[in-house]
């Protein structure tokens, strides 16, 4: 075996160029998929740092069946009228194991100051409760409203990075501290600016960026029919979380007489990031595929020349007693070390990448074993089965015909 | 008992609708030890015979026995590639070495394919010893000259110490000094009771040999 790998190696070092140009499908396929999957490991990374940041006692409540029969994520059952009421937010805060609560909603209107106006923003009323829960929003200027804002439906907002640049472009945050902003009919007074979000936000799929915050009690004060959005809590570090999320979903579901809620822990955050990234990643890769295939036609075709001008010394191997079998596998082995090869050069070409990607884009390729073994997989799969043709052509030869060939 | 024993080998060829006898009812006995020179014009059917002797061919028809063991028809390719492996060394008039590695690796050729491969690299070393090519282990054989390529050879065909040799006209290509030290090569190894079969138009080497065999349009003569 040894005897036939070095054989493989030493006939693809003699034709270095062409080994080389052959190897390139498999180098850019493996790379890409390699990448690809590192990136989806990277992204999820990120992800899943910033939902572990909530702490293991975070739930949320949101309207509709999220889950479908199969615990599958079902982000369609989002879209409609909110079933969630001040009645359960009543029930809910009469529990002793919840710490922290708070509403959040969802306002219409669009900020306005001056002629300018804040297209694209999302305005959110929440209670102050929000930012000890989620504690990645950072301001840059003025301070975070509080319960006594709150209680005293004060007409104060907080504005995310695209508000402060609709609204107020050219000032730096600490001006923008004091200033007037119009919501429909409501004038309210800005008194937090935020600092440019960092990560994405899971929630809803919107980062901080996009939003405008004001006080939950202000945002019922001046919209009519306000819905709550969903519901964040944060439970004594002594409860069994999952436990706990069943009693809350139960409480609900029988206020209800339905089931149309769905309470989420960190876990599931972490399991729906999981999933959607997982399927994402799938079919990426099955597209990075294609230019494996490629690669691997490449490697037919050079071996099928190989075989071709080789015929010679298959004759020769055969007359010394070479069976069919060895002359297949000898073939073989050199397509496979090619692709190998080539595969390894991938796996180094990504993790170059990923130095790259992460100084200039800030976002990590993460190559650990797993990775490795789908490269190694991958391009010796792609080198057995492109190979096999070539090799069976190599071994079919007959050795007299085969020797007389010049 | 013989080391090989043909009866009655035909060997035919379609040649467009009608069929040509390569070989025609040939019968034969070479005793282990012997040296054989088979001669004839060409197209003759040496090259057949010594295809078929050396299991790179199978014949239409007739019985081929290789040291006792019915060797032709009957066997599959794995068999008869094992027997080749064990009991046959080829040389060739145009040396048919391996262009890409060197002198040594040619001779190790064939126990790649054996299966006893103990001490293969110092047998390899010896046999170039004995060809008078000790220096040259590490020589591509373009490098080499026709004498010496030829010598190769003849170290790899003894590589897996074979019980007959089949040499088709391997001075074909050679200088006359040259051939001759690749005869003085070839009987020299009859003293280890291998037994040679060569085929050539030479009469010079035929008259070395103990028996002369002639064949003309596939029959012996």
């Amino acid at each position: 075996m040894s005897l036939v790998l070095a054989t493989a190696v030493r006939s693809i070092w003699s034709k270095k160029t062409r080994s080389f140009l052959t190897m390139l499908g498999v180098i850019i396929g493996v790379a890409q998929i390699i990448a690809l999957i590192g990136l989806g490991q990277g992204v999820k990374q990120s992800v899943a740092d910033e939902v572990t940041q909530l702490g293991t006692n975070v739930l949320f409540v949101l309207p509709g069946k999220l889950q479908d029969a199969e615990g599958g994520f079902n982000p369609a059952a989002s879209v409609g009228a909110s079933t969630l009421t001040e009645k359960d937010l009543e029930n809910l805060r009469a529990l002793p194991e919840i710490t922290t609560l708070t509403p959040v909603s969802l306002l219409a209107g669009i900020p306005t100051a001056g002629q300018r106006s804040a297209l694209g923003t999302l305005t959110v009323a929440v209670e102050p409760d929000y930012f000890e829960v989620v504690t990645t929003i950072r301001l840059t200027a003025g301070q975070k409203f509080n319960a006594d804002d709150n209680r005293q439906q004060r007409r104060v907002i907080m504005l995310g990075r695209a508000a402060q640049r609709s609204l107020f472009p050219n000032t730096v945050a600490k001006d923008i501290v004091g200033r007037s902003v119009a919501i429909g009919k409501e004038t309210f007074e800005v008194i937090g600016v935020l600092a440019t979000d960092q990560s994405t936000s899971i929630f809803g799929g919107q980062t901080f960026d996009n939003m405008v915050f004001m006080p939950y009690l202000t945002g019922k004060a001046t919209n009519e029919n306000v819905q709550i959005f969903r519901m964040v809590m944060k439970i004594d570090p002594d409860q069994d979380v999952k436990a706990f999320a069943q009693k809350v979903h139960q409480l609900l579901k029988d206020e209800h007489g339905a089931d149309d809620i769905t309470v989420f822990t960190q876990a599931d955050l972490l399991k729906v990031v999981d999933d959607i990234l997982g399927l994402i990643t799938k079919a990426i890769v099955g597209l990075a595929s294609i230019s494996l295939i490629v690669g691997g036609i490449g490697i037919m075709n050079i071996m099928l020349v190989a075989v071709s001008e080789r015929t010679k010394e298959i004759g020769l191997r055969k007359a010394v007693g070479a069976t069919r079998q060895a002359i297949l596998w000898q073939f073989l082995v050199e397509s496979a070390a090619i692709s190998l090869i080539g595969g390894a050069i991938g796996v180094g070409l990504a993790a170059v990448g990923g130095v790259f990607s992460q100084a200039k884009a800030n976002l990590p390729i993460v190559i650990n074993l797993n990775s490795i073994v789908i490269a190694t997989g991958f391009s010796l799969g792609v080198g057995v089965i492109f190979g096999l043709l070539p090799a069976i052509r190599a071994a079919r030869k007959d050795p007299i015909e085969a020797l007389r060939y010049e | 008992m013989s080391l090989i024993t043909l009866n009655h080998i035909t060997k035919s060829f379609a040649v467009g609708e009608s069929q040509f006898r390569a070989l025609d009812n040939v019968s034969l006995s070479v005793e282990p030890g012997e040296f054989v020179a088979i001669m004839g014009p060409s197209g003759s059917g040496k090259s057949t015979l010594m295809n078929i002797i050396g299991l790179l061919d199978r014949p239409s028809s007739g019985e081929y026995r290789l040291d006792g063991r019915p060797a032709s028809t009957t066997m599959s390719d794995r068999q008869q590639a094992r027997l080749r492996s064990e009991f046959i060394g080829f040389i060739f008039q145009n040396f048919n070495l391996l262009p890409n590695v060197d002198v040594l690796a040619n001779v190790l050729l064939p126990a790649m394919y054996s299966r006893d491969q103990r001490d293969s690299k110092q047998r390899a070393e010896r046999l170039l010893q004995e060809v008078g090519l000790g220096h040259r282990l590490r020589y591509q054989p373009n490098k080499l000259s026709g004498g010496e390529k030829q010598r190769v050879a003849i170290a790899r065909a003894l590589m897996n110490n074979p019980k007959v040799i089949l040499a088709d006209e391997p001075t074909g290509n050679l200088d006359s000094k040259s051939g001759q030290e690749v005869m003085k090569l070839l009987t020299a190894q009859r003293h280890r009771g291998t037994t040679l079969l060569l085929v050539t138009h030479n009469h010079d080497l035929a008259r070395l040999a103990d028996r002369v065999i002639q064949l003309m349009d596939g029959r012996i003569v």
